[in-house]
């Protein structure tokens, strides 16, 4: 792992081109989704506002101890006719994090129980260092009842895990104080066969995330 | 220093699209755009007089189980000077410590973003500035207790002209 370095208040304008240009071609194809590009889509598909990744990548094989369920080795794929949304992040982020994760409670809140009862919620911290099993179990289900608290203290399954999302993160010891951790902020939606359907950034207003998800648990996959 | 907030609203993106936004690392706020029917816009006796900032609509998120940072918003009026804000206290029943953040890409990570301290915040005369989700926040270190919503607790705001500010600061779900 590349060490940070020394850190301006503000970003490389230089860097930032090279990011966007790096991560424009690990996304591939990239797209946003009017309905057209998937595989059996149907002329009259409804647009979502979250993003599609064509084609979706395969998550099945990604998994990780659940510290809710004791250790559990838990599978990023969804109950059948269901959907699980999977973040990366940890307990300690003040702001993107708790945002995200109320957002999905705010979506969850506003949908017909049934469909609500399809959507699980499983987070992935990246800072297992200060992320305990207890912790973070306590944390998710701050959010969603049943949630899943993936930890794990072996980086490899971890950068694996984050990699088969294409999320990225980075934990850097910050001298005396806190580790700087950042992380990709965005929010995964996985279907009962583990491809990642759809992805949300941050900032997703929870009504968005919730037609998507009405859309995405209407139409289960064929 | 940076003090206008890129407010975006993702809805369909383009693969490049996607990469900006991630390599930026910033999003729009989320969803409702809330003039809070209950915000506050106090402005407190300040001992310098007119024309420092104003502070509305200071709030801070419930904090869930175990998180031991917090993270409070406002809204910044500029008065009839430019002026920055350079402190934030709370009492220690709140938070151990104070901080002012930015949400920023992180180095070293595609398409992450980290938080960076920063020393101050810029509001320029007239300009409104405002603290959101995934942009400039009042970062609340080593929560005395869970933030409750429903609750608020006072927020002193330190300005570089001398003005100080004390609000409060309500705590929501969102």
């Amino acid at each position: 792992m590349t060490p940070l370095h020394d850190r301006p208040t503000r970003p490389r304008r230089a860097t930032l081109a090279a990011l966007a240009l790096g991560l424009a071609l690990a996304c591939g194809a990239c797209g946003g989704g009017d309905g057209g590009a998937g595989a059996g889509a149907d002329a009259a598909e409804p647009a979502v506002a979250g993003i599609r990744r064509d084609p979706p990548p395969d998550v099945s094989a990604v998994s990780l101890p659940d510290a809710a369920a004791g250790g559990a080795s838990f599978a990023t794929v969804a109950e059948e006719g269901g959907l699980l949304l999977v973040y990366f992040g940890f307990t300690n982020c003040p702001d993107i994090c708790p945002t995200t994760l109320a957002d999905v409670r705010a979506a969850l809140a506003g949908m017909a129980a049934p469909d609500a009862g399809r959507v699980g919620l499983a987070m992935v911290t990246v800072d297992p260092g200060r992320d305990t099993g207890e912790l973070l179990t306590g944390y998710v289900r701050s959010f969603v009842a049943d949630g899943h608290a993936l930890r794990t203290d072996d980086d490899a399954a971890l950068r694996g895990a984050a990699t088969a999302f294409g999320a990225d993160y980075v934990v850097e010891p910050a001298g005396a104080g806190e580790p700087e951790v950042g992380h990709t902020s965005h929010l995964y939606a996985v279907d009962d066969r583990g491809r990642l359907v759809l992805q949300w950034p941050f900032g997703t207003s929870p009504d968005d995330m919730r037609a998507d998800m009405e859309h995405l648990l209407a139409g289960a996959p064929a | 220093m940076e003090t206008d907030r890129i407010s975006l609203r993702p809805r369909r993106l383009t693969g490049a699209g996607v990469a900006a936004l991630l390599a930026l690392g910033l999003a729009g706020c989320g969803g409702d755009d809330e003039a809070a029917p209950g915000g506050v816009a106090e402005a407190a006796a300040a001992p310098d007089g007119a024309g420092a900032p104003q502070v509305e609509d200071a709030w801070a998120r419930s904090s869930a189980a175990g998180q031991t940072a917090g993270a409070a918003y406002l809204v910044l009026v500029g008065g009839a000077e430019d002026d920055r804000l350079v402190g934030a206290a709370v009492p220690p029943e709140v938070a151990a410590s104070v901080e002012l953040h930015r949400t920023a890409a992180a180095e070293g990570a595609a398409g992450a973003t980290t938080m960076q301290e920063v020393d101050g915040v810029d509001v320029p005369a007239g300009a409104t500035v405002a603290f959101a989700p995934g942009g400039y926040h009042v970062m609340l270190i080593g929560l005395a207790e869970p933030l409750v919503a429903g609750g608020s607790f006072p927020l002193d705001l330190t300005f570089a002209g001398g003005a100080a500010r004390t609000v409060t600061a309500e705590v929501r779900d969102r």
